[in-house]
């Protein structure tokens, strides 16, 4: 067996390229996503930034000197005038807008231009802005209306965007919303308030007496340790994906043996055939568990995902990537088997190709499976890099290995069913 | 018919094959000797216009293959040493792909089909897959498809290695009848001289890249026409017996060997009497004594001091 | 040509699996993620209450937070949903006190955040109602409420600058089928394209050379080979997704016809380059899925490509030929984009293909 595994670990050092893809275009990749994807994963938003353009056709002082006169033909008593004079100051509407705009959490994010129509349209096309936001003539005058009065059909504020939606146009559109829901739900409650004469609460809550802020909610771990942030997820759930293709790999060797008959020269060796799948089985392990433990530190010298200086923390790190290395090596020695079984190398091919994928998909790589229908996340958590990447999490929260415990039996299962059943379909030597 | 003109291949600064100069008549057989790495492959490459050369230049009827590569193709058929067909078709439909592959069509491809399969014998087996052939059927297709096209030169590169002995002989009574019924010019290279001396008029040696001999069978023993080779027999290694021979005058060389020993020694010199006179004085016991003329494995290995096979 | 070409054909019936696995998996793919909508389409919230909630609270709040549309919020035990969460079944979980909540969480994940939102919002809303019913009448006030609320005083539209209103659209669906299926025919083309490599280790590929035929005959058999399997397999996808599951891919047949053309000629060229570029066909096993995936992670076929901010992100994005596939494929079934307007991505990647297959086709003449 020894000799087996020397030879072939000897073949994969001498191909070095295939060595360096192996073990390091993962890390590549990832490093690369995480640039790509860190702003986002992270919830860090200072990178993420856009322009719009407001189109201002509505004069806001006009539009209040309109409305107060329309009171004033209404014949209000003066009271009433004065009460309502002074509430148009504190709701007018597009001023209310511009502090919202103006709040840190979202100048942060938004940088707004005033520009003419024309203009903003140029911008737009040019992508120099992702929206335009119109403020249409008489806005303030029909809104005011509407929520003081509750006369007229209200106001509209019109967003114009590309022909494609993107990501920044939903959080605009999102921050205009927010926006017109508040102005919404206040004037509700103050026009609910009225029409049920309870004029006096309202005028309590104008006066911001009534409107001290409880504290309420939150977002918490659910372990004592801190909550594992989605850079920290991203990486390992990448790292689980990535190592399955080493099977395919290690089993796509068999073939070229097979074909220049070096299999043939083992098998006539007198050596029992399942030596040979021993050699691949075990030398795929050892890459994957190499490629796992190089991109985890990698990854922590680069990008402090995970800290360094708990020994504890890495040696269950290193359970369960020797684990799934195994598992790997199950795979790979499957693969062999079918290989040299049907002489084809197209099996490698669907099982990097597609099997990966779909076992990606399933395990969460791509997206977490408490995403998608339950049914799914039970199976992922059967897939050996969906269990792994579970043990994973749940080792980075916990520290406890009785709780990760089922996964990896689960991954170990799973390493013995593709060993055995690799066993059962390499062929014997009568049948070569 | 084809001739080459200091052909010279240099790979990575080192030549593979060094000013190399030879000339095939119609209708002859010629045979390409040599050791492994001597540049055989290199040189048939390049006549068959796979490799351009680094100076010199191939000539087939007076016009120049590098210039034109396309007037060597058309009459050439190339038996290469691996087995270059689609192992996952039928011997038919790789016949009908390389056959196709030079323009024929129609009756006219399927007759030549036909009669090459007729030729290699597995006519009978031509629906079966390649993969599922044995080494020698392999090998069989492997130069029907250089056939079918009816070149006029065909060149096989080590056309029967690894195959049984059935086959080696089915190939090699093939060829021999292609060369000398059909009058097709074959380059034949090959590790076993016995082949060559069978198929070949004339050879050519080559190592390290040159041509170290050439010229027809005959030519080619009586390099060492003036020396015969004994070989001796004896029940047990005699140490002594061979120090004397190799202080007699007569004896050019004296080489110990597995049985017992080898004497070179200049031709007709009628050495027998005294070699028998000094195995008697050391009470050696010969078991077998055998006189024989050189072979061309003996000139192989007089000129290049290396074995063939090596 | 043609009989290279033919026999690629012949070969591929002999072992069409790899093919026909592709094929199928494209199809397993797009209907099981566009089957659910893809991530986020209905998110379950695993709830629980504090020991000190009342029964009457938790109904309450579970009524309120049920108004949403694509979130379910069920009623479980605490170790159930402690459970859910640390293994990742769940992304989040909420614990219900009488006027309070706390989310819990085991990941940072994006997508929690719209939960967060809504929770919070309703949440806000809610005490900001109960605070104000409880110093007047609480039903009328509510009915009263309700009623002004569906007469809101302020709107938004949203148009696109072309003016149809409709054109605002995200469509998840064929997001995915076209992801997917560039994504996969990716593995067809250059696992094809392997034919080439394999044909010059077994030898026939000098057969060929040494024949009257010329070397871009025996190239271009080859490359249209593995362009119409690339072809014929994303066009197989897109129909049977169009008939069986009736997904509107526009009226643009033409130009849609034209996009797959494009992209695929592009890939079969990239392949071409990798070729070149890699000593032996068992490292191009080695990279095909990576560089697959890779393309299809940092070209958008896997999640959007708006998520990513980052400027170099965006720029390689835009180094990937199916970043322009995907964005033509989009401008042409929802957009409904005329050939003017699609003339930038399907040049690039007509110039990305030519760039690629030039280099490619002379990489691999020099090392031979």
């Amino acid at each position: 067996m020894g000799n087996f595994l020397r030879k072939d670990l000897l073949v994969l050092l001498r191909d070095r390229t295939e060595l360096m893809i192996l073990l390091l275009m993962p890390i590549l990749l990832i490093v690369i996503l995480s640039f790509a994807l860190r702003g986002i994963l992270g919830g860090d938003t200072s990178d993420f930034h856009m322009d719009v353009a407001f189109v201002i056709e509505d004069d806001e002082e006009q539009g209040v000197i309109d409305f107060i006169e329309d009171l004033e033909t209404m014949g209000m008593p003066p009271e009433v005038m004065m009460e309502l004079e002074r509430v148009v100051e504190e709701v007018k509407p597009y001023t209310m807008l511009e502090d919202l705009m103006n709040n840190e959490s979202v100048s942060n994010m938004v940088t707004v231009e005033e520009l003419d129509f024309s203009e903003a349209e140029e911008a737009l096309k040019n992508e120099d802005v992702t929206a335009i936001l119109l403020i249409p003539e008489d806005f303030t005058y029909h809104s005011l209306k509407k929520m003081l009065l509750n006369e007229g059909d209200g106001s509209e504020l019109k967003m114009t965007v590309k022909d494609y939606s993107s990501i920044r146009t939903d959080v605009f559109l999102s921050i205009v919303n927010r926006y017109v829901n508040t102005v919404n739900f206040e004037t509700a409650i103050s026009q609910a308030l009225i029409d049920l004469g309870h004029g006096d609460v309202l005028a309590d809550r104008a006066e911001g007496e009534v409107m001290e802020a409880r504290e309420f909610g939150g977002v918490e771990s659910i372990s004592a340790r801190e909550p594992i942030t989605s850079f920290q997820y991203y990486t390992v759930s990448m790292a689980v994906m990535f190592v399955l293709f080493v099977g395919a790999t290690i089993a796509s060797k068999a073939y070229v043996e097979k074909k220049q008959h070096v299999f043939n020269r083992i098998i006539l060796s007198n050596r029992h055939p399942i030596v040979y799948l021993g050699g691949k089985m075990i030398s795929a392990s050892v890459i994957s568990f190499l490629q796992l433990i190089i991109l985890f530190l990698v990854s922590t010298l680069a990008f402090r995902t995970f800290p360094l200086d708990e020994p504890a923390f890495w040696g269950g790190i290193a359970i369960i990537a020797i684990i799934l290395a195994i598992c790997v090596g199950g795979f790979a020695s499957l693969l062999t088997a079918l290989t040299v079984k049907y002489e084809n190398d197209a099996l490698n091919h669907i099982f990097s190709g597609g099997i990966v994928t779909l076992l990606a998909l399933v395990g969460g790589s791509f997206f977490p499976t408490s995403e998608m229908p339950e049914i799914i996340g039970t199976i992922g958590n059967w897939t050996p890099n969906g269990a792994a990447l579970t043990a994973f999490l749940k080792w980075m929260q916990e520290l406890d290995m009785t709780t990760i415990l089922p996964y990896l039996i689960r991954i170990v299962a799973l390493a013995a069913i593709l060993i055995i059943s690799s066993i059962l379909i390499f062929p014997k030597r009568r049948s070569l | 018919m084809l001739e080459t003109e200091e052909l010279k291949k240099v790979f990575k600064g080192k030549p593979a094959v060094d000013g190399v100069n030879l000339y095939m008549d119609k209708g002859e057989s010629v045979g390409l000797l040599g050791p492994n790495g001597a540049g055989k492959s290199t040189t048939i490459s390049m006549i068959s216009s796979l490799i351009k050369p680094t100076s010199g230049d191939v000539k087939l009827k007076g016009q120049s293959v590098l210039k034109d590569p396309g007037i060597i193709r058309n009459v050439l058929g190339v038996v290469p040493q691996e087995i270059a067909l689609y192992n996952e078709l039928t011997a038919y439909e790789n016949l009908k792909f390389f056959g196709r592959i030079y323009g024929l069509k129609g009756k006219e491809l399927e007759s030549k089909i036909q009669e090459v399969l007729e030729i290699v014998g597995l006519k009978e087996r031509q629906k079966e897959i390649v993969k599922t052939y044995s080494g020698g059927m392999q090998r069989r297709i492997n130069m029907a498809a250089a056939m079918l096209h009816e070149p006029e030169l065909l060149i096989m590169d080590e056309p029967t290695v690894g195959i049984d002995p059935q086959s080696r002989s089915h190939i090699l009574d093939t060829v021999r009848h292609l060369n000398q019924e059909k009058g097709l010019s074959v380059l034949y290279t090959s590790h076993y001289m016995e082949e060559v001396e069978r198929l070949c008029d004339r050879v050519y040696i080559m190592d390290h890249g040159q041509i170290i001999a050439s010229g027809t069978k005959d030519e080619l023993k009586s390099i060492l026409s003036g020396e015969e080779t004994i070989w001796i027999d004896l029940d047990r290694p005699y140490p002594d017996l061979v120090t004397d021979l190799q202080s007699h005058d007569g004896i050019r060389q004296t080489i110990e060997t597995e049985k017992g020993l080898k004497l070179i020694v200049p031709k007709g010199s009628k050495l027998l009497g005294s070699i028998f006179q000094a195995a008697e004085r050391h009470q050696a016991q010969i078991l077998n004594v055998n006189v024989q003329v050189p072979s061309l494995e003996d000139v192989f290995l007089h000129l290049t001091g290396r074995k063939l096979r090596d | 040509m043609k009989s290279v070409f033919l026999l690629q054909w012949q070969r591929l019936r002999r072992a069409p699996i790899l093919v026909l696995s592709f094929l199928g998996l494209t199809i397993l793919f797009v209907s099981f993620l566009a089957g659910f909508g893809g991530p986020n389409s209905q998110i379950t919230i695993y709830t629980y209450g504090d020991p000190s909630l009342e029964e009457e609270k938790k109904v309450e709040w579970l009524d309120r937070l049920n108004e949403a549309e694509n979130m379910t919020f069920r009623w479980v035990e605490e170790s159930e949903a402690r459970d859910a969460v640390s293994s990742g079944e769940a992304g989040l979980a909420l614990k219900l006190m009488n006027d309070d909540y706390r989310i819990l969480i085991a990941v940072q994940e994006p997508s929690s955040v719209t939960v967060e939102n809504y929770v919070y919002q309703v949440f806000s809303e809610e005490l900001r109602l109960q605070e104000i019913a409880s110093q007047v009448d609480a039903g009328e006030f509510r009915t009263e409420f309700e009623r002004s609320l569906n007469e809101p005083s302020m709107k938004v539209v949203t148009e696109s600058l072309s003016g149809e209103e409709s054109s605002f659209i995200y469509d998840d669906q064929l997001h995915v089928l076209f992801g997917m299926t560039l994504f996969f025919s990716i593995y067809t083309i250059m696992f094809s394209l392997m034919n080439v490599a394999e044909e010059k280790r077994v030898g026939t590929w000098d057969r060929l050379i040494v024949s009257p035929l010329h070397k871009w005959q025996i190239y271009l058999g080859h490359l249209l080979y593995c362009f119409l399997i690339g072809y014929v397999q994303i066009l197989v996808a897109f129909l049977f997704f169009k008939v069986i599951f009736g997904f509107d891919l526009g009226q643009r047949y033409g130009a849609l016809l034209l996009v797959i053309a494009c992209y695929t000629f592009a890939i079969v060229s990239l392949g071409m380059l990798v070729m070149g570029l890699v000593k032996r066909s068992q490292q191009m096993q080695a990279v095909i899925p990576i560089l697959a995936t890779a393309m299809a992670m940092l070209g958008g076929a896997y999640w959007p490509i708006e998520i990513v901010t980052n400027d170099i992100m965006v720029a390689l994005a835009k180094g990937m030929p199916i970043y322009y596939g995907l964005d033509a494929l989009r401008g042409v079934a929802i957009y409904n984009l005329g050939l003017p307007e699609l003339l930038q991505p399907i040049s690039i990647m007509l110039l990305f293909g030519v760039v690629c297959m030039g280099l490619g086709i002379n990489l691999m003449e020099r090392r031979s």
